[in-house]
């Protein structure tokens, strides 16, 4: 039952396992036909490919055995107007009064709704469709225009993220029930050649599943519910949405098994389908499920963000064991007390067999509290922002021909109580009817621009050096330095990020963030002591850079360290190699071109924090004592004078 | 959503929240209810299960503002002008308003704009009351505040706070009465409100998931009930909902006749310092919250316990960032409750409880 150190696995065990994960999918392809409104839809783990394209064309063929189903797609840029629904301009125009049109999410209503890439999806766009998932409906308050339209569909969102860095909005995948993981799934397994077309056209055995509506008939019982409960419990499933999904999977297997009462194989699948790709704690089976210790209880407060931060089993290393043929290496309790906890301790058991090897290292490796809960890091903070940019003004009268964009709206809306004035005037000019005019007459000053705020936002990144004896001592300076920072930043909308380094490679304990909340949260399990990795420091402080720059942020780093490094990339010991390499890295750095500032933290400033400094064409501060103000004080400056000179 | 909605009396849990709700309904005038937490836990069914709830209110007929007409201070100018002239105001009885502000909705739905429809068709300059028109006398309910628009957010609390809609655009120039109780929801850990923000709401509450099993198989058994059978589960919670709405509006009627004495408001005072909170916003909250649960437990006056009680919800959001102070807001709170009561109000609260 120990969950750490895994066994490596060989070739024929990693084959089993992308064969039940596979299998595990056509499941959730039979339970999504069954009952396609009623489980929120898919989240899938793959990159775009084959297999990936396999399961949605079996997933379409599956569907269109109950009748013909429209595939919507949600393009990633999509424009509230489009979304939601609005005015629609053309008609309004030939009509001569305003007309609405749909918008996608309305029109998506009755079929399935992709998302491509939704790891890139902001996180206002995914509220937008959460609350339209939640209401059944979509409300559009837009341009004058009011309407409610039916919005049901089946949601299936592709999650294209590489690791653990991206994942798609908590808020999304709290509403759907399933998360399927095609990662490592061979084509071969899959049924395609990889050249992506199907190999044998017949082999989808697992389709066709009848068609019984919902769960209305279904019995569900205490004891099912409670062991539902219990199950998400012991994985640290905390979200009351997951688990009313786990209950409606168990009653549509049910109902696919044309049975009127859940029975324990059900509830088995919800366990592995619905629950354990959510998982964020090992669960124990021997323990009482009702009374979960206190240290794991810690790790619940957030539970719905632990479902996208943790990654999804990646490496393939996975037990092959189906609910029934259970027992590989767990040996079910024979002496169960109650029915109840027989139950979910046999869901726990499912769920378990579901779960990746390398999910459950790393989920004990965070049991042992040395790294910051990566349960508690969304990427929310990150993605609100690329929304704030360019905030709209309200249109201004203008002339387009002097720049700006012209906003047709506005542009109408002025025009608009002047027509039927406009008309007469120019019925009584054009002689007779001989002139069509057109519905609409607009004249220059009714011309509106555009008008957008654009503030440019700023990221500092703080990389401190954790290591050896001094690390307590600048670990609390830094935190309080990011702390101050980020009181003022959350104010002007700034964001701050963390990465520590020490023992053998760096930790990105705050990805840029300006949640007080999580910041906190991060910044309390700072922990201290080992070797200096200054290089894999510097390399990390830059990745999370880049990745701002991409967003279009302006980044300050600040290095908290003395510099004096002492373990290489490759997380060998060795002064002479650790020192070239933390060169190596600030040159990169350099070549990015991020404003840098190092402050030396070593009691007698030295000559190795100075170099890298001058390496990276950084500003160099020694402050041996320096409290959290100063440094404060001292990143600010360096941030004020970036943003006068860019 | 044309089903019956939850009933609020079988909502699992979340007292703080519900109580928060109550105590704005009862007292409009504590200002707005924020509620901020995890997914999942209710927030928006708590709300909307408000609605039905609220016993149902006489409106002017034909006013497209919802205009009392009992009172003379809150019309719109067609039924000031009405008043006046002395005529028979007929009215008639509808459900208190809940408005939902959808996230992506423009400015000019929310405060009203020109009416495109009348311009377009027959060149006529008229307004078209927006949300907020709408939410008069009622709630306004806004899902994800940290995701709206700072200008609307900031517009949106302005009104709230005034009582009324100045429209100047397009033109137009009106003003319409638009009180109504702000409740927004939201999740933390997606970007902090300002804090200029979140002063303006009335009370606010932390809700977290729950974490017992048995409340949430409570939780996910009646959410299934409720989903199958609608009605015969509004039915069964009949009973609770009448004696709950009951409880509502009788605390309405008494709410303005109950009296603080000058020890309670002292209290206030004394609490509000020791907190260092800013204004006098927190104080005025801080009584009439009191008033109102006060009010909604029937009480003949307002006492340290109901102050108490409701301290945390109306003070939590007003105080002081304190970047390195760890203890949350709430537990600040705590301690300064601690010390300005004393021992003695604590076994009071525990009795209460």
């Amino acid at each position: 039952m120990t969950t750490s150190a895994p066994v490596e696995l060989t070739p024929d065990q990693l084959a089993d396992q992308a064969a039940s994960r596979w299998a595990r999918a056509l499941q959730v392809i039979e339970l999504l036909a069954a009952n396609p409104f009623g489980l929120g839809g898919a989240c899938i783990r793959a990159r775009s490919g084959p297999v990936r394209d396999e399961w949605v064309a079996r997933l379409k063929r599956a569907l269109d055995a109950r009748g013909n189903v429209r595939w919507h797609r949600l393009p990633l840029a999509t424009t509230d107007d489009r979304l939601l629904g609005g005015l629609d301009l053309q008609a309004t125009l030939a009509a001569g009064r305003p007309v609405s049109e749909q918008g996608l999410l309305a029109q998506a209503d009755g079929g399935v709704l992709q998302v491509a890439m939704a790891e890139r999806v902001t996180s206002s766009v995914a509220a937008r469709l959460a609350a339209a998932m939640d209401a059944g409906l979509i409300r559009t308050e837009r341009d004058g225009i009011q309407r409610v339209d039916e919005a049901r569909w089946l949601l299936i969102i592709y999650d294209e993220s590489l690791d653990g860095d991206e994942s798609p909005p908590a808020a999304l995948l709290d509403r759907v029930a399933f998360i399927v993981d095609l990662t490592d799934v061979s084509t071969r397994l899959a049924g395609v050649s990889s050249l992506g077309a199907p190999v044998r056209m017949s082999s989808s055995a697992h389709i066709a599943a009848p068609t019984i509506g919902d769960k209305r008939n279904i019995v569900v019982d205490e004891k099912s519910v409670t062991a539902v409960c219990q199950t998400a419990d012991a994985l640290g499933v905390g979200s009351l949405r997951s688990q009313q999904l786990a209950v409606a999977v168990s009653c549509t297997a049910a109902t696919i098994a044309q049975r009127d009462a859940i029975i324990d194989t059900d509830l088995a699948l919800a366990a592995q389908l619905v629950l354990a790709p959510r998982a964020t704690r090992v669960p124990e089976l021997r323990e009482e499920p009702s009374e979960p210790e206190s240290s794991e209880v810690e790790l619940a407060p957030e539970p719905e963000h632990s479902a996208d931060a943790v990654p999804p089993p990646r490496q393939g290393e996975e037990s092959a064991a189906p609910p029934e043929s259970e027992g590989l290496d767990n040996v079910p309790d024979s002496e169960k007390q109650s029915d109840d906890s027989t139950m979910s301790d046999r869901m726990i058991e499912a769920a378990r067999a579901a779960l990746s090897a390398t999910l459950l290292r790393q989920l004990a490796e965070q049991l042992g509290g040395n790294s910051a809960p990566k349960g508690a890091q969304g990427r929310y903070g990150r993605e609100r922002l690329s929304q704030q940019r360019g905030r709209p003004l309200a249109p201004r009268r203008g002339d387009a021909r002097r720049g700006g964009r012209v906003h047709v709206l506005a542009t109408v809306r002025a025009a608009a109580p002047w027509q039927s004035v406009r008309h007469e005037l120019r019925a009584h000019r054009a002689l007779v009817g001989t002139v069509l005019l057109p519905k609409l007459l607009v004249e220059p000053e009714d011309w509106h621009v555009s008008r957008r705020a654009f503030r440019s936002e700023t990221l500092t990144v703080f990389a401190v050096d954790a290591s050896g004896s001094a690390a307590l001592h600048r670990l609390a300076e830094a935190k309080g330095a990011v702390e101050l920072l980020l009181a003022e930043c959350y104010i002007r909308r700034d964001q701050v990020a963390l990465v520590s380094f020490r023992g053998k490679i760096a930790d990105v304990l705050l990805p840029p963030t300006r949640s007080l909340v999580r910041a906190k949260r991060s910044l309390t399990a700072l922990p201290g002591g080992g070797g200096t990795p200054l290089a894999s420091g510097i390399d990390q402080a830059v990745a999370i850079a880049e990745a701002a720059r991409r967003r279009g942020m302006t980044t300050t780093i600040v290095f908290l360290t003395d510099g004096r490094a002492n373990i290489a990339r490759d997380g060998t010991p060795g002064r002479p190699q650790a020192a070239l390499d933390a060169l190596d890295a600030a040159k990169r750095l350099r070549a990015g071109g991020y404003t840098t500032l190092m402050i030396d933290t070593s009691p007698q400033p030295q000559d190795s924090a100075r170099l890298l400094a001058e390496a990276m064409r950084g500003r160099y501060l020694g402050l041996p004592y320096a409290a959290a103000p100063v440094i404060s004080a001292a990143v600010r400056a360096e941030r004020a004078k970036m943003v006068k000179h860019p | 959503m044309s089903n019956a909605p939850f009933p609020f009396a079988a909502i699992v849990g979340q007292d703080e929240m519900k109580l928060a709700l109550l105590i704005a309904a009862v007292d409009p005038s504590v200002g707005g209810v924020l509620v901020l937490g995890d997914r999942g836990t209710g927030k928006s069914t708590a709300v909307r299960a408000l609605a039905a709830l609220l016993p149902k209110m006489r409106v002017t007929t034909g006013c497209r503002y919802g205009c009392d007409p009992a009172s003379s201070s809150s019309s719109c100018n067609e039924c000031a002008v009405l008043k006046s002239s002395g005529a028979t105001i007929k009215s008639h009885l509808t459900p208190v308003p809940v408005v939902d502000l959808p996230l992506g909705a423009t400015e000019d739905r929310v405060i009203g704009a020109l009416d495109l429809e009348a311009a377009l068709t027959s060149g006529v300059k008229s307004f078209e009351p927006g949300l907020l028109a709408k939410s008069h006398r009622g709630f306004l309910y806004i899902d994800e505040v940290n995701l709206l628009e700072d200008h609307l957010v900031d517009l949106l609390i302005d009104v709230a706070a005034s009582g009324e809609n100045v429209v100047e655009r397009e033109g137009l120039s009106v003003r319409h009465p638009a009180r109504f109780v702000l409740v927004g929801s939201g999740n933390p850990e997606e970007g902090e409100l300002r804090p200029q923000l979140l002063d303006r709401f009335g009370l606010s509450v932390d809700v977290t998931t729950p974490k017992t099993v048995p409340e949430r198989v409570a939780v996910i058994q009646r959410r299934d009930t409720y989903e199958r059978q609608p009605a015969e589960f509004a039915a069964t919670w009949k009973r609770a909902e009448d004696k709950l709405r009951k409880q509502l509006s009788a605390a309405r009627d008494r709410v303005g006749m109950l009296a603080m004495t000058d020890a309670v408001l002292e209290r206030a005072a004394q609490i509000c310092i020791a907190l260092g909170t800013d204004g006098l916003r927190g104080e005025l909250t801080l009584m009439r919250a009191g008033r109102s649960l006060a009010a909604l437990e029937g009480a003949a006056k307002v006492t340290d316990v109901h102050l108490r009680r409701v301290a945390t919800m109306a003070l939590r959001h007003r105080l002081r960032r304190d970047p390195l102070d760890d203890a949350g807001s709430s537990t600040r709170v705590e301690r300064v409750l601690n010390e300005v009561f004393g021992d003695e109000a604590s076994a009071h609260l525990a009795v209460a409880a």
